[in-house]
């Protein structure tokens, strides 16, 4: 009886399965106009590539041609083994900037030419605007360093400082937090100034493109704030529209929009500060202009523009973060860990832990793939056992120093 | 099984030669019950959704490797039920299971009508509580209606493991439905 009930029940639709099939056709279509067919003559040899696509892991099964098994013998495995046609090492950068790596050994740098450096054994780090200093801590320490490793100014705050930020408007302003508090320290007398307290473990963001210093940052109580650090006045104040844990805010390149991220789904924000007041003194706040479902990775913001890059487990998106429109660029077995956009906005560096491999994937003109292994071991160099895979932090400014 | 015979080889030469609606045509033909299948492993809308829409998404890059003598569905449910055993583990190991997300269906927007929903009556319940193997097999089974021998193949499994899931499977399942009665 329970197998008629089971039967009775699989002839229903699921929740949400005409709406995720609408949603799905056109990445599916779109999947389908850029495949690159397989070469005739070695059609078991190279790994599935699709134009913008790569299933780094494809092989086809030979299943035994038992009765049942000969009906299932044109499956494809779908196994994670990377890319197969990487190369062993870092030659280079496929165009300018300098890429700021963080390895458990700490942080390096990659010039475009390939060649490295390592800057010191700091737990964190993050460039300044211009790609002129790395601002890295280490404990209570806040250090300013320039590329070649020389530091020029350090600072301590116990017990630790974390996520120091730089923000990208002249006369220098660094956000950072210690424990629970978002501190700020800066030129033009400022000094090392405390802006809140019982604020959300999150980096805080910069209003990029501003004329004055406008920083974003997470609560403890799921708020979002936006305020003039210099002024300490308070230009936007909201609640997220679906509440959860925080795990990134990040501004559009254009500064309109502010994304927030939180375990289940990004959440795009705009008209921040622009909501009409109804009482003076009370922030305005903003208004929630696209959401998206989902587990996403840390995501960026194009140096242009409103798209932003993001990872879904298996999946790249570019995404139209006003339209919510979302261009797969790279598809693989297993999952990413982190996406870059270069500072030209033509190339991505998608992180890929499992197959230890980076992909620069070219995602403006005509679409290249290449790939690097052993990232692991590049950034741990004699070390032995089992190398950690180093997390990404930055890939900055094509004229460093400018 | 939905999608076998000549038209359905036919559609897969149309797709792998460009044709849009030939694929379409195979989407639309198999979407319901591969998402459909990952829904009931995975009991999470939202990953149903990916792993159904990744699970299309792979089978379109490797298309034009695609044996056209051999039927479309088998090979898109193995990555399909694959994929939604993978997150279903990797999802109990975070433990996110004890957070209360298995009960994600209840929340869809999709569910205006809970009490006119088979996927929340008592059977629809009862397969939630079985563990991801034996959901596994069971959707196999009674939705995809592969024999234990194709199953078996399916999941790299022997197949005395199979019968044996799909015993204990249903046997749980007369339990929970004769608890709920």
């Amino acid at each position: 009886m329970n197998e008629r009930r089971l039967r009775e029940l699989f002839d229903a639709p699921a929740p949400g399965e005409g709406e995720a099939g609408d949603r799905a056709w056109p990445l599916v279509r779109q999947a389908h106009a850029e495949r690159e067919p397989a070469p005739s003559r070695r059609p078991l040899r190279r790994p599935v590539i699709g134009g913008v696509a790569l299933a780094g892991a494809a092989a086809i099964a030979v299943i035994a041609l038992t009765p049942p098994g000969e009906a299932f013998r044109g499956w494809v495995h779908d196994r994670v083994v990377g890319e197969p046609n990487a190369k062993p090492a870092l030659a280079r950068l496929p165009t300018g900037g300098q890429l700021l790596v963080l390895s458990p050994r700490g942080p390096w740098i990659v010039q475009a030419d390939g060649s490295k450096r390592r800057l010191g054994s700091y737990a964190e780090a993050s460039w300044s605007p211009r790609g002129k200093f790395v601002v890295v801590t280490s404990g209570p320490r806040l250090v300013a360093v320039t590329p070649g490793g020389t530091v020029r100014w350090s600072l301590s705050r116990p017990p630790r400082s974390a996520d120091a930020r730089w923000s990208p408007y002249p006369g220098y302003r660094i956000a950072y937090r210690v424990g629970d508090t978002l501190r700020v320290i800066g030129g033009n007398g400022l000094g090392d100034v405390l802006l809140a307290r019982r604020v959300a473990p999150v980096p805080p963001a910069w209003l990029p493109r501003a004329f004055l210093h406008v920083l974003a940052y997470a609560d403890a109580r799921g708020r979002i704030h936006v305020v003039n650090t210099d002024t300490r006045r308070r230009l936007a104040t909201w609640r997220l529209a679906r509440p959860g844990p925080i795990l990134q805010v990040a501004w559009s390149a254009n500064g309109r929009l502010l994304a927030v991220r939180t375990a289940t789904e990004i959440q795009i924000y705009g008209e921040i500060g622009r909501v009409s007041l109804l009482f003076r003194g009370i922030p305005a706040g903003a208004v929630l202009v696209r959401s998206l479902r989902g587990r996403f990775g840390p995501l960026e913001f194009a140096p242009r523009g409103e798209d932003f890059v993001a990872a879904r487990r298996g999946r790249v998106l570019v995404v139209g973060a006003r339209s919510g429109r979302a261009r797969p660029v790279l598809t693989a077995a297993g999952s990413f860990s982190q996406t870059l956009w270069s500072p030209d906005g033509r190339w991505l560096l998608v992180a890929w832990p499992e197959a230890d491999q980076w992909l620069f994937v070219r995602v403006r003109g005509t679409h290249r793939i290449s790939a690097v292994s052993g990232i692991g071991r590049e950034f741990n160099p004699g070390g032995g056992g089992r190398p950690g895979f180093p997390a990404l932090a930055g890939w900055c400014c094509a004229a460093p120093g400018s | 099984m939905a999608g076998s015979g000549r038209d359905e080889r036919a559609r897969v030469r149309g797709a792998q030669g460009g044709s849009v609606s030939d694929l379409e045509a195979l989407f639309r033909e198999h979407w319901p019950r591969a998402y459909r299948a990952a829904y009931l492993v995975v009991h999470d809308a939202a990953a149903a959704e990916d792993i159904a829409q990744e699970s299309f998404l792979a089978a379109v890059r490797a298309l034009d490797r695609f044996d056209r003598s051999r039927p479309f569905a088998p090979w898109l449910h193995r990555i399909v039920v694959n994929r939604a055993i993978d997150w279903s583990r990797a999802r109990a190991l975070r433990a996110e299971v004890a957070e209360g997300r298995a009960a994600e269906p209840a929340a869809s927007p999709d569910m205006p009508d809970r009490a006119r929903n088979p996927y929340s009556e008592p059977v629809g319940e009862a397969l939630a509580a079985l563990t991801p193997d034996h959901r596994a097999v069971i959707v196999l089974r009674y939705l995809l209606e592969y024999t234990p021998g194709e199953i078996a193949t399916l999941l790299d499994l022997p197949r005395g493991t199979v019968n044996s899931r799909l015993r204990r499977g249903l046997d749980r399942l007369a339990d929970v439905l004769e608890d709920t009665r």
